[in-house]
C-alpha cells in the first residue's frame, strides 16, 4: 500500500489546511498517511534558511493573511488570522508537537491532530498550558501524566529523531509530503500529490 | 475587460512559467494584461526579506528543480534549468529587464518578453551583452539601439519608477498579478486569480 508521509507543525496554518485534506486524499487512492510532526524552525535552520520570519515582513505578511483566507474559503473551513497566534510563548508549539508523539503511542494520534489544529487555527485558542491540559484528555491521559511524558527525555529524543529524519529526507519547510521518494512542499502542492497517486494507481492497473 | 497588472523578472523561472497562462487569461477571462518588469532582489530587499534565495540552498535547489519540472510538464512548456545560478551577472540581468522597457516603447514588448524568457529558461543562456543583443534581434529590434537604450538615463529612471510603484502596491516577489486591490503571488496562485476574475465576489478584504 502506498504510504504518504506528511510533515507538519502545529504552528503552521498551511499545515493545518493540508491536514484537513490529506486523509481524504489518501483514502481516495487507497493510500495511508504516516504523520510526522516536526519543528519548522529547526527544519528551516537545518536547510540554511535564515532571515526574518514572514510575520516580520509586513507586505508579505499582509498577503499571506489574504492567501490563507482564500484557501480557507476554498476548503470551507474555519481559520483564524495568524496574528492571533504569532506572539506567544515559543516553547509551547514544540510541546504541542511532542504531545502528538505521546498521543501516537496511545493510538490517539488522529484525534489529537485534529483537536490541536481545531483549537489553534479554527478557534484561536491560546497556545498555553491550559491548552496542553485540554489536549491531555484527547490523548486519554491525566494532565499531569501527559505533561510529564511531553517533557520526558524519551519523547524529546523521539521528536529530535523525527526532525533529523525529515531533514535527511530533504524536507526544508512544512507542510511537506513525500510519496515514493518524491517531495512536495506546500498545501498548494496537494493537487500534484493527487496527480501522482492517480498516475500510480493507473500504472498498477495497467 | 479587467486590467491585470503582471509583475515579472526575467531571472524568475516561475515568471516564465506564468506567461504560459496569459493566453487563457485573455481569451477566457477577458484580462487586459499590463506588463511590469521589476527587480526581484530589490523587491525582497525593500521589505527587509534577507532570506537567501532558494537556488543558493542545496536542499531547496533540488526541490526547486523538481517543482519547476512538474509545472513545465503540466503546462507542456519547455524548461531547462541552468548549470548554476550562483554566478549570474546581476547587472546584465537588470539590463535585460530594462531592454523590455525600450522594446515596449517600440511596440515589441511581448516579442521581447518571449525571446528573453526563452533565452534564459529554454536555451540556458546567461544574461549578458550577447544575450541582450540576440534577444533584441529576435524581437525585431536593432540590437545596438536597444543596448544603448537599456543604459539611457530615461530608461534607468523608468525602471526605478516601475520598481518603486510595484513595491508601493505591495509586490514583494514575482510573478505577481494585481487586479484592483487584490494581489496574487506566484505562478501557483493563477487559479485564485481566475476565480476572482470569474467572480469579483471572491475578493478578500482583511
Amino acid at each position: 500500500m502506498t504510504q504518504i508521509h506528511f510533515y507538519f507543525d502545529f504552528f503552521s496554518p498551511f499545515s493545518y489546511l493540508a491536514s484537513l485534506r490529506i486523509g481524504d486524499l489518501a483514502a481516495r487512492h487507497g493510500a495511508t498517511v504516516v504523520y510526522h510532526v516536526v519543528d519548522n524552525q529547526v527544519i528551516k535552520r537545518n536547510a540554511g534558511t535564515t532571515g526574518r520570519p514572514n510575520h516580520a515582513l509586513p507586505p508579505k505578511y499582509r498577503y499571506l493573511r489574504a492567501d490563507l483566507a482564500r484557501w480557507a474559503r476554498r476548503y470551507g473551513v474555519p481559520l483564524v488570522s495568524p496574528e492571533s497566534v504569532s506572539h506567544m510563548d515559543p516553547t509551547i508549539p514544540p510541546r504541542i508537537g511532542r504531545g502528538f508523539l505521546v498521543a501516537r503511542r496511545r493510538q490517539k494520534e488522529l484525534a489529537y491532530l485534529s483537536a490541536a489544529y481545531r483549537k489553534v487555527w479554527g478557534e484561536a485558542a491560546e497556545m498555553n498550558d491550559a491548552l496542553l491540559r485540554e489536549l491531555a484528555a484527547v490523548a486519554g491521559l491525566p494532565a499531569a501524566d501527559f505533561l510529564k511524558a511531553v517533557d520526558s527525555d524519551e519523547i524529546r529524543k523521539e521528536a529530535e529523531r523525527e526532525i533529523a529524519e525529515a531533514s535527511e529526507r530533504g524536507v526544508f519547510g512544512v507542510p511537506s509530503v513525500i510519496v515514493n521518494d518524491e517531495l512536495f512542499w506546500g498545501n498548494d502542492r496537494l493537487d500534484m500529490v493527487e496527480d501522482l497517486l492517480r498516475d500510480a494507481s493507473k500504472g498498477a492497473r495497467a | 475587460m479587467a486590467k491585470v497588472d503582471f509583475y515579472f523578472d526575467f531571472l524568475s523561472p516561475y515568471s516564465y512559467l506564468a506567461t504560459f497562462r496569459l493566453p487563457r487569461l485573455r481569451a477566457e477571462f477577458g484580462a487586459e494584461i499590463v506588463f511590469h518588469v521589476v527587480d526581484l532582489e530589490a523587491a525582497k530587499q525593500a521589505i527587509g526579506n534577507t532570506r537567501p534565495a532558494s537556488h543558493l540552498l542545496p536542499r531547496k535547489l533540488r526541490y526547486l528543480k523538481t517543482d519547476l519540472a512538474r509545472w513545465a510538464a503540466r503546462y507542456q512548456a519547455p524548461l531547462a534549468f541552468p548549470e548554476t545560478l550562483a554566478h549570474v551577472d546581476l547587472k546584465a540581468a537588470a539590463r535585460l529587464n530594462r531592454g523590455f522597457l525600450y522594446a515596449t516603447r517600440r511596440g515589441a514588448g511581448e516579442a521581447y518578453l518571449t525571446a528573453a524568457f526563452a533565452a534564459l529558461w529554454q536555451a540556458r543562456r546567461e544574461p549578458s551583452e550577447a544575450t541582450l543583443k540576440d534577444v533584441a534581434a529576435k524581437a525585431g529590434l536593432d540590437p545596438r539601439e536597444l543596448a544603448a537604450a537599456a543604459d539611457a538615463p530615461e530608461t534607468i529612471a523608468e525602471y526605478a519608477r516601475e520598481n518603486l510603484e510595484a513595491q508601493a502596491r505591495g509586490v514583494f516577489g514575482v510573478p505577481t498579478f494585481v487586479v484592483g486591490d487584490q494581489l496574487f503571488w506566484g505562478n501557483d496562485r493563477i487559479d485564485f486569480l481566475e476565480e476572482y476574475l470569474r467572480d469579483p465576489g471572491a475578493a478578500v478584504h482583511l
